[in-house]
């Protein structure tokens, strides 16, 4: 599977908080993520793998996915997607691109039964050198 | 200087002690008495006489008989959302200027009959707890407004609780949401996406000029074993699209007061055809860490193990966090009173509450069916 670093850090990082039971059972990621033009052509690819994070976390598999709706706009730049696991477990997810330079933001909250997690950052770097080849 | 008599239905238990504080700093105004229906449990009259002793003004127990009175020219409504097609008609009957709490009513007829009532009377009303005068939502109405952002996208609005014990719930709840909800309140927990769901929901709307047409939602039961035992959720996340095309989406929730360094994420995202920006109460902020006492989760309360008013009050508050600017600097008391002193309609009148009303019950459904419901007006 292909990833970027930032993100195999943090879905390592996050695993390993659940874990340790930190946040108790996570129940419920919000995110959104804005990408700036010159990450255009990675847009799937990171939205495949902040899915495959969430999943992860959760510790559900894609059959377990029992709603999985996408809501966009005209231009096909963005995209909001509300997931629930047959677990009872919850998503929303943003995925926005920008027409010109922008930083690349993520804003990522897990809300877990005991506890919550932030993670806010505005310096992604979603470039090509980044990215990585991730055994499944 | 004129001074508006207030009448408050219902007491304790409610938000009514928080609003007679803030009506009480308004020195337009005047508190006359407290009142409710004559047929209420002893439970309730027990806590409505206790907010008129705490404010010593009387208890009136018929409340017909208290909006007689010349000396009262605006009604402050907060009995169970259960009550208010009884009541808030009764009051607009009288002609009172009317404060409703929110949400507006717990189904759709309820929620025509309290519409129907308060348009026929032509008086003011504003329902309360809005959060459209903040100061993160005023700047995100300030960016939006000023073309910075471009064509509006999309807009994602939080609201979240740090308040009550959680943890609590047991491994292996997954919450079947049912749409036909009879109750809401309870002493113990309250349906939260009904709620709490209300400010998010407004803010979104109210920033985008437009109605929420669609909606997709989902319920559940994440944090607390309260809510469990009174069959209510916890949690609610909605996504959505406008009349205008701009799409949306929600969280809202209560999930404990150790959740979150300060009373819980209140956050707003919108997203432009030129850029993205979050408004947040406490962003920016002074962060400070010493060695004072720092906020330990309080004992539960039994009367309101929920903190949802006031119960359970911790021995420390959190203050490592400090907004740069005070998070509840606003009024939504004065912004009324400035409404009926102004002749200025409200930036949340009863169009706008029955229309975030029914978005919530219109989440329910989803939530129940898994399917995308129509919003009708």
């Amino acid at each position: 599977m292909v990833t970027f670093q930032i993100l195999k850090q943090l879905s390592f990082k996050v695993k390993s908080l659940v874990k340790d039971n930190k946040i108790g059972e996570p129940n419920f990621v919000r995110c959104i993520v804005i990408i700036d033009l010159q990450n255009k052509s990675q847009i799937n690819v990171i939205k495949t793998a902040l899915l495959s994070m969430i999943q992860l976390w959760f510790g559900t598999t894609t059959k377990e996915v029992e709603l999985h709706e996408i809501i966009g706009n005209t231009d096909n730049n963005e995209q909001t997607i509300l997931l629930k696991t047959k677990k009872g477990q919850g998503a929303l997810l943003t995925i926005s691109l920008m027409e010109f330079e922008h930083p690349n933001k993520i804003d990522l909250t897990v809300i877990g039964s005991k506890g919550t997690m932030y993670f806010d950052d505005s310096n992604l770097d979603f470039s090509d050198k980044s990215v990585i080849q991730e055994q499944k | 200087m004129k001074k508006y008599g207030i009448l408050l239905v219902s007491g304790k238990g409610s938000h009514q002690s928080g609003h007679a504080v803030e009506f009480l700093k308004d020195d337009r105004c005047k508190l006359i008495a407290v009142t409710d229906d004559i047929n209420i449990d002893n439970r309730r009259k027990k806590l409505n006489i206790e907010l008129a002793d705490e404010l010593n003004i009387p208890y009136i127990d018929h409340i017909e008989k208290a909006l007689e009175r010349k000396d009262v020219d605006i009604v402050s409504v907060c009995c169970e959302v259960e009550r208010r097609a009884k009541i808030i008609p009764i009051c607009a009957q009288y002609k009172k200027h009317l404060y409703l709490d929110k949400p507006l009513g717990k189904s759709e007829e309820d929620i025509n009959i309290i519409a129907d009532a308060v348009n026929k009377s032509g008086v003011v009303v504003s329902v309360q707890l809005s959060r459209v005068d903040s100061h993160w939502a005023q700047q995100a109405k300030t960016a939006i407004q000023s073309g910075n952002l471009g064509d509006i996208r999309s807009i994602h609005v939080d609201e979240l609780f740090a308040k009550g014990k959680a943890g609590t719930i047991l491994p292996g709840v997954i919450r079947q949401e049912k749409s036909n909800i009879k109750r809401y309140t309870f002493v113990e927990a309250k349906a939260e996406l009904f709620d709490i769901g209300w400010y998010p929901i407004g803010i979104a709307s109210w920033l985008m000029k437009s109605k929420i047409r669609k909606v997709l939602a989902l319920t559940g039961n994440y944090f607390f074993s309260h809510h469990v035992k009174c069959g209510v959720e916890d949690f609610g996340a909605l996504m959505f699209q406008f009349d205008n095309g701009v799409t949306g989406s929600v969280a809202a929730g209560r999930y404990g007061s150790m959740s979150h360094p300060d009373g819980g994420r209140r956050r707003i995202t919108v997203i432009g055809s030129k850029g993205a920006e979050t408004f947040d109460p406490m962003t920016p902020r002074i962060e400070v860490y010493n060695t004072d006492p720092y906020f330990i989760a309080p004992e539960e309360n039994p009367s309101d193990p929920m903190g949802m008013f006031g119960g359970g009050a911790p021995k420390y508050d959190k203050n490592r966090w400090v907004s740069l600017v005070d998070e509840f600097s606003f009024s939504d008391v004065s912004k009324f009173i400035d409404c009926i002193e102004k002749d200025i309609r409200p930036s949340i009148g009863i169009e706008e509450a029955k229309h975030y009303s029914k978005v919530i019950l219109g989440a329910y459904n989803s939530a129940e069916s898994g399917n995308w419901i129509t919003i009708k007006d």
